[in-house]
């Protein structure tokens, strides 16, 4: 039937096409050494002497086959030398076809059309399978049929992947589906959360197309996990705007924005560990969910969130309340961690840790027919799984017959001394084409002789059937004598092409690939040292490579993420005692994942210990919501159970979802992965829900602090070392350049540091009133503004001039009033701006302020910053708790001299509460008192960028009574007056008003 | 006796002889399928008491490729259960000799020596072929069976005649045929012929036969010194 199979063999071809040999025979004897073919040409000059021995062997040879070689081919043209000839005369290829004492045989066919894809592929097979089933029926034959074979895989594997991928899918889905109904009882935003998820899983494969091209058998089980996984993010959307329904798509984005997208990329960057350990399957599967949870989260925030807001019930607020209690640490604690331990150390006790098995069996599908036929296959052909196949690669085939020859020479030593049972390798049948080039023109002298030769062997006794073979083979050799393409690299005839096709092979880069077989002495299967080039491979040798491998990359990586996981931990908590106890309960959890396998008689394979560095990484985060849950709720256990452990339980039982899913998958290691998979986060769960928080509170943890630890500190990087380095940095590059930089690391810094920006933000609200949607872009533009600020505040400390960039603003008649009053001026403005630069311009009017400034965060960082003030001709005061230094002040006030001092932020004993931008904030009541003491002008001053440059804006000076100023209470109405002064300035330029601390002491109500 | 009597009696014993010769035709081709399995299982009874045996051996070869008979001399040994020694030629020319698993096949001539061990050649053509060697001496029944299927029975006053084919398709496809011919009364084996796929016969007849005397264990085995060239075929020999 030509249109289901090109040829069909149940034996070695050249037991069908005997016609073959002669071809194969002349061309084989030119691929021989020239010594070898000289030494042929000569014996047969002579011929009598080899059929004496011809007739000899004819009359007493008990071997039957030297008896047929000697009756059909007196003349020996059949004993080719060395290996050449052993194959000729040992292998009569039954054995490739037949076996289990003739009760087993192996029909190949040969498709028509080799390139099927896998749904040809399995309608061929079916046909095939048909045609066999009819003619069994017709003949009743007692006959069991098997089939293996590329196309037979190729749709047995392809057709499995479609069935995993789709019923693990559809399972996944299933129970997320279930779990959400549960939680929520809401039907429409469970149809837009599955509906996501079907976006997130086709745009996932149409990228995973892009970037990979095909799918492979271990890879399609990234589906369901990706949906356990994504689901998450859908579930906190979700639950966030459940809790805070007031808020608008816009704002709940910017508020699970960040949680969402930082979860997605440590997730990602988990999965995509998984390429390193060097398995192509676990590779695949990893980039593709690493993918996956990016798309997801984008679907989740843009698409899901604002679809499941308007189909939200409308109900109250369910967000749990804040019952802190600190209760201290609880009574018996101790128990559900002694009874867990106990359960772990009695099991391991008993069952001991589960064992590891380094076998290939896990990269197998489960239940494969056409596997079992090759396992029958192999073993009726006398071939295990033991068996060695050698790839000799060269770049031409003539460097692989120089290879084939050093290893043939290699592996009949390591046979000779018992190393190895035997091999078959193609040596005797592969073209040497510089072999053949010097060969042939000295067959020439055959033709010469051959009436001769044929009447040598007819007077011997022989009859004219003798002479048939080496009349044609002289005729071959003479054939491709006159043929101008000369000898042809392999023979054309339907033999040789079957060996071809079996033992070379040519490679996408041109070079060439010969393939041999080792049979290793039974129990061990090493081979001895082969010639660059020469690769070997078996399957059971394959577990045992990749099972050191993987364990090592495994081992690493496990490392490497641990010490990734310890930094993000302190990042997250702060305190040692947080992470360690997020370390314990990841250890807790493992211990109890191993009892349970050990429980279960499960084992550490290839695939499934890629499982550690993978729940390593995708379970920490439960130990941190729990953790950050406790500092809320303390002891409160039936709120931390609302909030965070249902959450949990519900991105638990999702994530089992999606890996325990694919159990049944048809490839046993990626199904033991899963399971694995699905176990350790059950037992991650059980370990962070019911044992951490008694961990947690027996710590005593619970009251040291009740809210998540904000930065109400200056920042860590306003210290000597970067300010020295900065200030180097910027004095070697142009202004503009510095400045951009310096900008865009403002900005860089805010995205890093949510915190910090939350604080900007919060200090920004009440400027900006109910222009809250603004405040997250203004508070981020406040960090690039002061990138900017810091960038020319380092340039001006570091001596350049910035004479060009300071220019006078509004108000100076202001200035030039006071100056003429002779009276002390007292210069007062707020951080706004770049006010460090307004002494640029009184330097250029010949005035010297005295600038009092509080102490830098450190002693060094003072010294640094006085030190670049005075070589700048800036004299300044460092205003610490000696109450004498304000002597000073006061004598330059009175003697009309000019003093700069910030008048918001003020140390905490200088610090009035005073009403300002609708808010409630420190004064510097050191303003009122200088005043009271030396009647000075209080002249509000501020130096804001416009442009590239910066005007130093004066406004009016503040009105007050000297002699008034004697109650306290009149002299913190004063100070609360000269710092409103700079509301105006302060609304005009929010972005320039640089507070990174937290400010209010209290707000209006409409900016909580 | 007269010339009458005399020719009557020549006429009555090639009468009598052709006779004997139709009824022992016509008995054999009588045969039935039962009758046939009873013959072969008294052969197999039969060689099952056999604990050695030795003959001389004249084997005729008619090859296709070849214009005349090919005729050689040899001895025949056997011990159970698996060692023989066949040997061809005078002086030795060529030697077959099997102890347990290992076979050696030898050319004294050349100093050429072939060695299989039988064990770990695997279910293979080459097995099965080197199972042929000690192909009259069934060691029992079911191995029997297991290795030949009976094709025909054929009996006279003298002989039974048993021919068989290999049970092995690569062994069936150079020797299609065999035929092992025992003597009715002692049931000793006299004669065996392997049929070549070409259609060549080589037959050996057996004389001077001895069953169950003393042999030499020396008999089974081989001691070759260096001069000998030793192709091994599996795994290599224990020195």
């Amino acid at each position: 039937m030509p249109e289901i199979a090109r040829s069909v063999h149940w034996q070695s071809p050249w037991l069908e096409n005997t016609g073959d040999a002669v071809e194969n025979l002349a061309w084989l004897w030119l691929q021989q050494d020239p010594a070898a073919l000289s030494s042929l040409l000569d014996r047969l000059g002579q011929p009598e002497v080899q059929l004496e021995s011809a007739v000899n062997d004819l009359t007493t040879s008990l071997d039957p086959k030297t008896l047929a070689m000697a009756a059909y081919d007196p003349l020996g043209l059949a004993q080719l030398p060395g290996s050449a000839g052993s194959a000729i005369g040992k292998d009569d290829g039954a054995g490739l076809f037949s076996g289990d004492e003739g009760r087993f045989r192996v029909v190949s066919l040969q498709p028509s059309n080799p390139k099927m894809d896998y749904k040809t592929a399995a309608l061929w097979v079916e046909r095939v399978r048909q045609e066999v089933a009819q003619t069994i029926a017709s003949e009743s034959l007692d006959i069991r049929i098997g089939m293996t074979g590329g196309p037979v895989f190729l749709s047995e594997i392809a057709i499995g992947m479609e069935r995993d991928l789709r019923n693990s899918v559809l399972l996944t889905v299933v129970v997320i589906a279930f779990l959400f109904w549960i939680a929520h009882r809401s039907l429409r935003p469970l149809v837009c959360l599955v509906g996501s998820l079907a976006v997130t899983l086709v745009v996932t494969i149409a990228l995973g197309g892009l970037f990979l091209g095909t799918l492979n058998v271990i890879s399609t089980g990234f589906a369901a996990v990706l949906i356990g996984l994504v689901v998450d993010y859908g579930l906190v959307a979700y639950q966030e705007a459940r809790v805070h329904p007031n808020l608008n798509v816009n704002e709940l984005r910017r508020r699970i924005a960040p949680g969402i997208g930082w979860s997605a990329v440590t997730t990602a960057g988990t999965f995509s560990v998984l390429g390193l350990t060097g398995l192509p399957g676990l590779s695949q599967l990893g980039l593709l969910t690493a993918i996956g949870l990016m798309v997801g989260a984008a679907v989740m925030v843009f698409g899901f969130l604002p679809i499941a807001l308007k189909q939200m019930p409308s109900e109250a607020s369910v967000e749990p309340k804040l019952l802190v209690t600190n209760s201290g640490r609880p009574k018996r604690w101790w128990l559900p961690t002694a009874i867990a331990l106990s359960a772990i150390a009695l099991t391991l006790g008993l069952r001991g840790l589960p064992k590891a098995t380094a076998s290939s069996d896990p990269l197998r599908p489960n239940n494969s027919p056409a596997y079992e036929s090759m396992d029958r296959l192999q073993a009726a052909l006398g071939r295990t799984n033991d068996t060695i196949w050698l790839i000799v690669r060269g770049k031409n085939p003539e460097a692989v017959g120089r290879l084939l020859i050093s290893t043939e020479a290699i592996l009949t030593q390591a046979r000779d001394a018992g190393k190895l049972s035997e091999f078959q390798i193609p040596t005797a049948f592969w073209p040497m084409a510089s072999n053949a080039a010097q060969n042939l023109p000295k067959t020439a002298a055959l033709s010469e002789k051959l009436g001769l030769i044929k009447a040598a062997v007819l007077h011997a006794g022989f009859t004219t059937n003798s002479t048939i073979l080496i009349e044609e083979v002289g005729k071959r050799w003479e054939q491709w004598r006159k043929d101008p393409a000369g000898i042809p690299l392999w023979p054309s005839n339907p033999t040789a092409q079957w060996i071809r096709d079996r033992c070379s092979a040519t490679d996408s880069d041109g070079s060439w690939l010969a393939l041999g077989l080792v049979t290793p002495m039974s129990g061990s299967g090493k081979l001895p040292n082969l010639p660059e080039g020469v690769l070997s491979a078996s399957w059971n040798r394959l577990g045992e490579s990749l099972w050191d491998h993987v364990l090592q990359r495994v081992i690493s990586l496990t490392i490497g993420l641990s010490v990734v996981l310890i930094i993000a931990l302190w990042l997250a908590f702060r305190r040692i005692a947080e992470v360690i106890i997020s370390l314990v309960a990841l250890i807790s959890a493992f211990a109890l994942l191993l009892a349970g396998m050990a429980a279960l008689g499960a084992t550490w394979n290839l695939l499934n210990l890629v499982a550690i560095p993978l729940l390593l990484g995708s379970s920490v985060d439960s130990t941190i919501h729990i953790q950050l849950a406790m500092r809320r709720y303390g002891s409160d256990r039936r709120a931390l159970w609302a909030s965070t452990g249902r959450a949990l339980l519900l991105c638990a039982g999702a994530n089992i979802a999606g890996f325990g899913s694919l159990a049944w998958s048809n490839n046993a290691g990626l199904a033991s992965l899963d399971l694995v998979c699905a176990g350790g986060v059950a037992c991650v769960f059980v370990v962070a829900v019911i044992l951490l928080p008694s961990w947690w509170l027996a710590c005593g943890l619970n009251g040291r602090s009740m809210t998540t630890k904000s930065p109400s500190k200056v920042s860590q990087l306003y210290r000597s070392h970067w300010w020295g380095w900065g200030r180097t940095l910027v004095a070697c590059i142009p202004r503009n350049l510095a400045t951009s930089i310096s900008r865009q690391l403002g900005a860089l810094y805010a995205t890093l540091n949510p915190q910090r920006r939350n604080i900007v933000a919060a200090n920004l609200l009440p400027v900006l009133g109910n222009k809250s949607d603004m405040l997250n872009r203004r508070a981020r533009n406040t960090f690039r503004e002061f990138g900017g600020k810091l960038a020319d505040l380092l340039l001006f400390e570091s001596g350049v001039s910035l004479d060009a960039w300071v220019e006078p603003g509004n108000g100076w008649q202001h200035f030039d009033a006071a100056r003429a009053s002779g009276k002390g001026m007292l210069l007062v403005t707020i951080h706004l701006g770049n006010w460090e630069l307004g002494s640029v311009l009184l330097r250029r009017m010949g005035l010297s302020p005295l600038v009092l400034t509080a102490p830098e965060p450190t002693a060094d960082l003072t010294q640094l910053r006085l030190a670049a003030r005075e070589r700048l001709g800036i004299e300044t005061l460092v205003v610490g708790e000696n109450p004498f230094q304000f002597v000073e002040v006061i004598k330059r006030l009175q003697d009309g001299g000019v003093v700069a001092i910030l008048v918001d932020r003020p140390p905490i004993q200088a610090a009035v509460p005073s009403p300002f931008l609708g808010g409630t904030t420190g004064a510097n009541i050191a303003t009122a008192e200088l005043a009271r003491a030396t009647g000075c002008i209080i002249l509000p001053v501020y130096v804001v960028r416009h442009g590239s440059n910066y005007l130093t804006h004066v406004l009016k000076p503040v009105e007050y009574e000297r002699g008034n100023l004697g109650s306290r209470e009149t002299r913190r109405e004063l100070a609360s007056r000269v710092l409103q002064v700079f509301e105006a300035a302060v609304r005009e330029h929010p972005e320039q008003w640089y507070h990174f601390v937290p400010i209010w002491t209290q707000t209006s109500d409409s900016t909580q | 006796m007269t010339a009458q009597t005399k020719c009557l009696s020549t006429r009555f014993r090639r009468f009598g002889g052709l006779f004997f010769l139709i009824c022992g035709v016509l008995w054999g081709r009588m045969l039935n399928a039962a009758d046939k399995e009873q013959l072969v299982t008294e052969w197999l009874t039969a060689a099952k008491s056999l604990q050695t045996w030795e003959a001389q051996v004249l084997q005729t070869r008619h090859l296709k490729a070849f214009t005349q008979p090919l005729v050689s001399t040899g001895k025949v040994w056997f011990a159970t259960p698996n060692q023989f020694r066949w040997q061809l030629g005078e002086p030795v020319q060529s030697l077959a000799l099997r102890a347990g698993s290992e076979l050696w096949i030898l050319s004294p001539k050349l100093r050429r020596a072939e060695h299989y061990r039988l064990d770990s050649l695997g279910n293979g053509p080459a097995k099965d072929l080197m199972g042929l060697l000690d192909m009259g001496f069934p060691k029992d029944e079911a191995s029997f069976r297991k290795q030949f299927r009976i094709l025909d029975v054929s009996t006279n006053a003298m002989n039974w005649s048993f021919r068989m084919e290999p049970q092995s398709a690569s062994v069936k496809n150079m020797l299609p045929e065999l035929k092992v011919e025992i003597a009715a009364g002692t049931k000793q084996l006299i004669a065996t012929e392997l049929i070549l796929k070409d259609g060549s016969r080589l037959r050996n007849e057996f004389k001077e036969l001895r069953r169950n005397s003393e042999l030499s264990t020396d008999l089974f085995t081989t001691n070759l010194d260096a001069t000998w060239k030793i192709t091994t075929s599996g795994p290599p020999l224990k020195k």
